[in-house]
């Protein structure tokens, strides 16, 4: 299988000018100005088969999206002697024009639709930016359309969709020119859960029909449904790169659960249970799923405690991480 | 990259604008009319005689007219260019296989009828009753050349200053500097024939005038050989700052800073 991605010992660094509170610091800045150098990406490297869905995890500012924009041509690299990068064989700060014609992108924090459009006429632009001929735009917007469900969304003015809808258009939007890797930063922020699932259900479809993603995400949940593999970055450097199920063998063994409960209970022991809280209305549970398995714990719990809700989670990433720096260590 | 590209983006933008006609464009042009209300009053009372032998009152009323309809075309140019750095924008225009400077271009472009049309439909009868219906066809016709050629030069210009947001991230007060420097040598409040004329040579050979005085100044008053004259030097303004603009865009792309993830 030929790769679609390849970077090798790819460098960013960012000179900001900082700054001090007051007027006396101002007028200091002003003559002697003051920057701090931040190294977003730090000397990573990976390769990324053509049809792979890979997860590019981090917590927030550990150098996900900067290594995106990298690898879309939006941002240069820092030259460096041994770097290569490849997307799909063009070098992306090089041939950034030529390289779109072939990448999609959806930024989850920036609509690439108009706003006080409808969907429609911001596909109808797309098809002109990406020279789509009008017998195939057809084609392929009827079929995405119904691929995404938004017949009844088309005439919409943009602003006026939910979240979850709106990113469905987005996605549309990113795979009107049929593009070969799409690199999907966050698109799954401020979304509730159904419309996660929805994406997440979107994203495999997309990535079945062949198409290379990359997505990027602070969400285990979001990876762990629908990644082959994944990357985790922090602080410009990538900590572990693997399947889900080995960092889940790994890292993943440790689940949370919350309950929200009709009545009070008496508290729940079991082994490989750790009680993290308690109150009248919600039981929060650590689960050691070494010690116990998930399903053991759940039908205890769906036993024990006369349930209203209950949510089940991995563990926050920045925990992960933790555990990753605390074992290499 | 093709034309079709930007021609898309020119009518998606008059699209967004027509539907936004009574909530944008036509505050905007009641703003013009304000504009063009208070300077029109301002000669009628103090300074009516003040170009006479160059201008007759009608003319020097659709001369300011002109002056202020050719400066609130596209004015948002800067804040969007602003905006976009500033907000990380840049980042989903740039992710696009076109070019950003021309992606601008459509914008800015598109962004003029629909405001022109509605600035027009109310300062046309200001217009007529303050200074009467004396405009020559000809005069329009080959005047409305000069006026796409003025806004081109003036979207260059705010273009350069809008990309200096690459390297300071605000652009805002050298805007500000712009804006003044087009009220004091631009023609927008009087026409350039005011200076001395040491001084005047030079405010007429810069490109504010070609942006307002000219262009403003030929609507009302047709002359062949002023007219060649204008359109050889806007062309060579155009030539020049389309140059320092794409130089200052192949630097600024290495610059590119997307703030906020």
């Amino acid at each position: 299988m030929t790769d679609a991605i390849i970077v090798e010992h790819l460098h960013k660094t960012f000179k900001t000018k900082v700054k001090g509170g007051g007027f006396a610091a101002s007028v200091r800045s002003l003559f002697n100005p003051e920057y701090k150098t931040t190294r977003a990406v730090d000397n990573i490297s990976f390769r990324i088969p053509r049809g792979q869905l890979v997860g590019f995890i981090g917590p927030n500012g550990a150098g996900k999206s900067t290594t995106i924009k990298m690898l879309t041509g939006i941002l240069y690299p820092d030259q460096h002697a041994n770097l290569t990068v490849s997307v799909l064989g063009m070098t992306p700060w090089i041939e950034r024009k030529k390289l779109a014609y072939r990448i999609g992108t959806v930024f989850g924090q920036r609509s690439q639709l108009w706003m006080h459009l409808p969907p429609q006429d911001s596909f109808d632009l797309f098809a002109a930016i990406y020279s789509i001929p009008e017998d195939t735009y057809r084609k392929r917007l009827k079929h995405l359309v119904e691929t995404f469900e938004i017949q009844d969304l088309l005439t919409t003015p943009v602003r006026k969709l939910s979240l979850g809808q709106r990113m469905r258009c987005e996605l549309v939007a990113a795979l009107l020119h049929d593009p070969e890797v799409l690199y999907l930063d966050e698109p799954s922020i401020g979304l509730d859960i159904l419309a996660k699932k929805a994406l997440r259900d979107h994203i495999k479809r997309i990535n079945a029909q062949g198409v290379t993603v990359l997505l990027t995400s602070h969400d285990l949940d979001d990876i762990e449904e629908v990644c082959d593999r994944v990357i985790i970055i922090n602080s410009g450097h990538i900590v572990h790169d693997s399947s889900f199920d080995e960092l889940r063998k790994s890292y993943l063994q440790k689940k949370l659960i919350t309950v929200h409960k009709r009545k009070q209970a008496k508290r729940l022991e079991l082994q490989g249970v750790h009680i993290a809280h308690d109150d009248k209305d919600v039981t929060k549970l650590v689960v050691d799923t070494k010690v116990t398995d998930i399903h053991t714990v759940l039908s205890a719990v769906a036993a024990h405690y006369a349930i209203d809700d209950i949510e089940i989670a991995d563990p926050p990433i920045e925990e992960v991480i933790e555990e990753i720096y605390r074992r290499s260590a | 990259m093709t034309f079709a590209a930007y021609r898309g983006l020119f009518k998606t933008v008059v699209k967004e604008d027509m539907l936004n006609f009574f909530g944008d464009s036509m505050p905007s042009a009641v703003v013009t009319l304000v504009h063009c209300l208070v300077t029109v009053s301002i000669y009628a009372a103090v300074q009516k005689t003040l170009f006479y032998g160059i201008f007759s009152w009608g003319m020097m009323v659709w001369y300011l007219i002109f002056a202020q309809v050719i400066l609130s075309a596209g004015k948002g140019i800067i804040k969007e260019i602003n905006a976009d750095i500033q907000t990380g924008a840049v980042a989903t225009a740039m992710s696009k296989p076109y070019s950003y400077p021309l992606s601008l271009y459509a914008t800015f472009l598109g962004s003029i009828p629909m405001e022109l049309f509605g600035t027009l439909l109310i300062v046309i009868p200001f217009g007529i009753f303050m200074g009467g219906a004396m405009l020559q066809a000809h005069a329009i016709l080959f005047g409305v050349l000069l006026v796409f050629f003025a806004v081109t030069i003036n979207f260059l210009i705010s273009l350069c200053i809008g990309m200096i947001a690459f390297w300071t991230e605000d652009a805002d007060p050298y805007m500000w500097l712009y804006s003044k420097l087009m009220f004091l040598v631009g023609g927008m409040f009087f026409p350039l024939d005011v200076f001395p004329a040491t001084i005047g040579v030079i405010v007429k050979a810069l490109p504010p005038a070609f942006i307002i005085y000219y262009p403003a100044k030929l609507l009302v008053k047709f002359s062949w050989s002023e007219f060649l004259y204008v359109a050889g030097m806007q062309l060579l303004y155009i030539a020049l700052l389309s140059s320092i603009a794409y130089l200052m865009f192949k630097r600024a792309t290495k610059k590119v800073m997307v703030n906020g993830g």
